[in-house]
């Protein structure tokens, strides 16, 4: 039950886009059109996945007050959570790439669809934002961390894949001159906020 | 040195409203005036401080892990912010929370560094960062000033909308509080601004 | 130099790495101690709000001393023990709870400038969306509150995020938290048909309002067996 409850309160309520602006550089760049924004979210679902629960680890063993206890009680009291931003992009970084040489080496058609994708997520908000909120959070296990991830993810890639089909159909309708582009953009995106906020309430 | 450095990244080139970087982190901290000062001088801080050092270190930096290098410096100065903050103005960090982490991954930084500091003096460099920063600060302390006005009632805590208002039936706008309404302000500053610079309008 | 061979990669990023861990790791020994004083000072701040008194950031660990006459932990029992009361991690102890654990409860007793002497109590436990807190404290009979403060991690602002409004809190005060050793205190939701013991909660927060009733309702039980002892001893 726990596990589903944060399952779909990452994806709806604590929505990376909606209630956070995660992510938010690429989801506006790469929204023009349906088919590049779901490789984009598919990319971002994917690195959250990879990334969060190694962190969920390393800060589970290494880097919270008391966490290297395992090392013997002389090091129970070391705490090592101010190396965490540094340690958090670090793996973001290295996985990013590690996963873009095996998908470009066993896997070119994907490569072809995701891989220029890949190194816009090294410094997407959202992959950073999920391991920072998964440290802020503290979950209880691997678990909740993982179904956290997922569950992010899949909302990041809703967001944007919603966002590119409305940008689709506003091709065709009539916004004055200055507001064309990006400023109607933000305008739907914070108007599909307010949509969300509907979610806000739930508890299961 | 140039005045373009300073003054394109405040207006014409500013990283929010022209060049879209940036955003992720910090519309979440304008619901008050006092939090996005603090964020704007912060990001200020590492922008600069991050394209000095890039820009010192950059006939030395290794090709292949350039950007791994890149996070690095900026993590370093994220890091010395964050410790600064929670050291001295404690109420602010606790407020901004992980939104100071993920300056890291601001995007107007390694923007800068990768289109600019790698490629230039350090000092133009270190000036070329700060004016970014400020001009991403500019947004933020605007959105903040409405959002805070309109939604509290206050600017820095203090109350501004008189009682006597409130008496005769004001309200404030409950909705400029809540996450939403940041993009759409945006949206219309955004929309102001290309009213005015035609030549930044969409075809 | 070859600045793409590998030795001066690697070269290159272990000196680095620890020009920046040794910049870091001096940084946090150096505010180390500021940081953990702004954290206590806050825990004090909120301790002393829930004893009515509220003074400025610089004097709170001064008064706090003033205030508190001494502090203390009890077992389920009732029974003094061992331990730092201020240090005492609320969310352990809600944990141990939560899993049928041994757990201790922090107690603060209290003397105010006005020579009223208060016990202070700590709660912690779920609201919708992360956890709250809070500190209670009760009049010398032990039964009524004398005032509270509340925290919150992430509730929603303008509707959960309420509770720590100093206008709700304030409603609290004069309530019957306790009556024959059973607690009667809850926050209700729309009709309040007992004013003598219950608050009218949050308009649009019920389950924060509910997790706050809640949440004073199970640490009150814990701590019956040591208010209990309290009062035959006098």
């Amino acid at each position: 039950m726990e596990y589903l409850s944060i399952f779909v309160k990452s994806i709806f309520v604590d929505n990376m886009i909606f209630a956070f602006f995660l992510g938010m550089c690429s989801y506006l760049a790469v929204s023009k059109n349906v088919k590049t924004a779901a490789g984009l979210g598919l990319a971002v679902v994917f690195v959250i996945l990879v990334t969060l629960p190694i962190n969920y680890l390393l800060n589970e063993y290494l880097l919270k007050p008391g966490a290297l206890s395992w090392l013997g009680e002389g090091y129970a009291d070391l705490d090592l959570s101010f190396l965490s931003f540094i340690i958090f992009i670090a793996v973001i970084a290295a996985i990013v790439q590690i996963v873009e040489m095996v998908v470009e080496k066993f896997s070119p058609s994907l490569y072809n669809s995701l891989g220029i994708f890949l190194p816009l997520i090294a410094v997407n908000c959202a992959v950073m934002g999920a391991s920072l909120f998964m440290q802020q959070r503290d979950y209880a296990n691997l678990g909740e961390a993982t179904m956290f991830a997922l569950g992010s993810g899949i909302g990041w890639f809703l967001a944007i894949v919603a966002l590119a089909a409305i940008r689709e159909k506003l091709a065709y309708s009539k916004v004055p001159a200055a507001l064309k582009g990006l400023g109607i953009t933000f305008i739907v995106v914070g108007l599909m906020g307010i949509a969300f906020m509907a979610f806000s309430g739930i508890k299961i | 040195m140039d005045s373009e450095i300073w003054k394109k990244p405040l207006f014409k080139g500013n990283p929010v409203t022209v060049l879209v970087l940036g955003i992720c982190s910090a519309l979440a901290v304008t619901v008050q005036l006092k939090g996005a000062c603090i964020m704007a001088l912060s990001v200020m801080v590492v922008t600069a401080f991050s394209s000095l050092f890039a820009s010192l270190l950059r006939n030395t930096i290794p090709n292949r892990i350039r950007i791994i290098v890149q996070l690095v410096i900026v993590a370093l100065f994220v890091i010395l912010v964050d410790q600064i903050l929670k050291a001295y103005v404690y109420s602010v960090s606790k407020m901004l929370s992980v939104y100071v982490g993920l300056i890291i991954t601001n995007c107007i930084i390694m923007g800068r560094i990768e289109a600019y500091a790698l490629g230039n003096k350090p000092l133009d460099s270190f000036v070329d960062g700060l004016f970014n920063g400020m001009g991403y600060g500019l947004v933020l302390v605007t959105l903040a000033f409405f959002r805070e006005l309109l939604g509290s009632g206050t600017l820095f805590g203090w109350q501004i909308i008189p009682e006597s208002w409130y008496a005769a039936g004001y309200l404030n706008n409950g909705l400029m509080i809540m996450p939403p309404m940041a993009l759409i302000l945006i949206g219309c500053i955004i929309w102001i601004q290309r009213s005015i610079q035609k030549d930044l309008q969409d075809k | 130099m070859n600045r793409n061979s590998n030795t001066y990669t690697i070269v290159y990023s272990t000196i680095l790495v620890v020009i920046v861990a040794a910049v870091l790791a001096f940084v946090s020994v150096k505010l180390g101690p500021t940081q953990q004083a702004n954290i206590d000072n806050e825990k004090k701040a909120a301790l002393l709000a829930a004893v009515g008194v509220n003074v400025e950031d610089s004097q709170v660990s001064k008064t706090f001393d003033q205030v508190v006459n001494d502090a203390f932990l009890v077992d389920e029992a009732g029974n003094k023990v061992e331990g730092d009361a201020f240090k005492t991690d609320l969310k352990t102890q809600y944990d141990n709870m939560r899993l049928g654990k041994p757990f201790v409860l922090p107690v603060y007793e209290c003397t105010l400038a006005n020579g009223t002497q208060v016990v202070l109590l700590s709660a912690y436990g779920a609201g919708l969306w992360g956890p709250i807190w809070g500190y209670i404290s009760l009049e010398k009979d032990l039964e009524t509150i004398h005032g509270v403060s509340f925290a919150h991690q992430g509730e929603t602002p303008g509707l959960g995020a309420e509770i720590v409004n100093p206008k709700f809190m304030a409603k609290f005060a004069g309530k019957k938290a306790i009556k024959d050793g059973a607690c009667v205190f809850s926050v209700v939701k729309g009709e309040v048909k007992d004013e003598s013991c219950q608050v009218d909660g949050i308009t649009g927060a019920t389950l924060t309002s509910r997790g706050l009733s809640d949440m004073i309702g199970s640490w009150f039980e814990k701590y019956i067996p040591y208010l209990n002892k309290c009062k035959v001893e006098e």
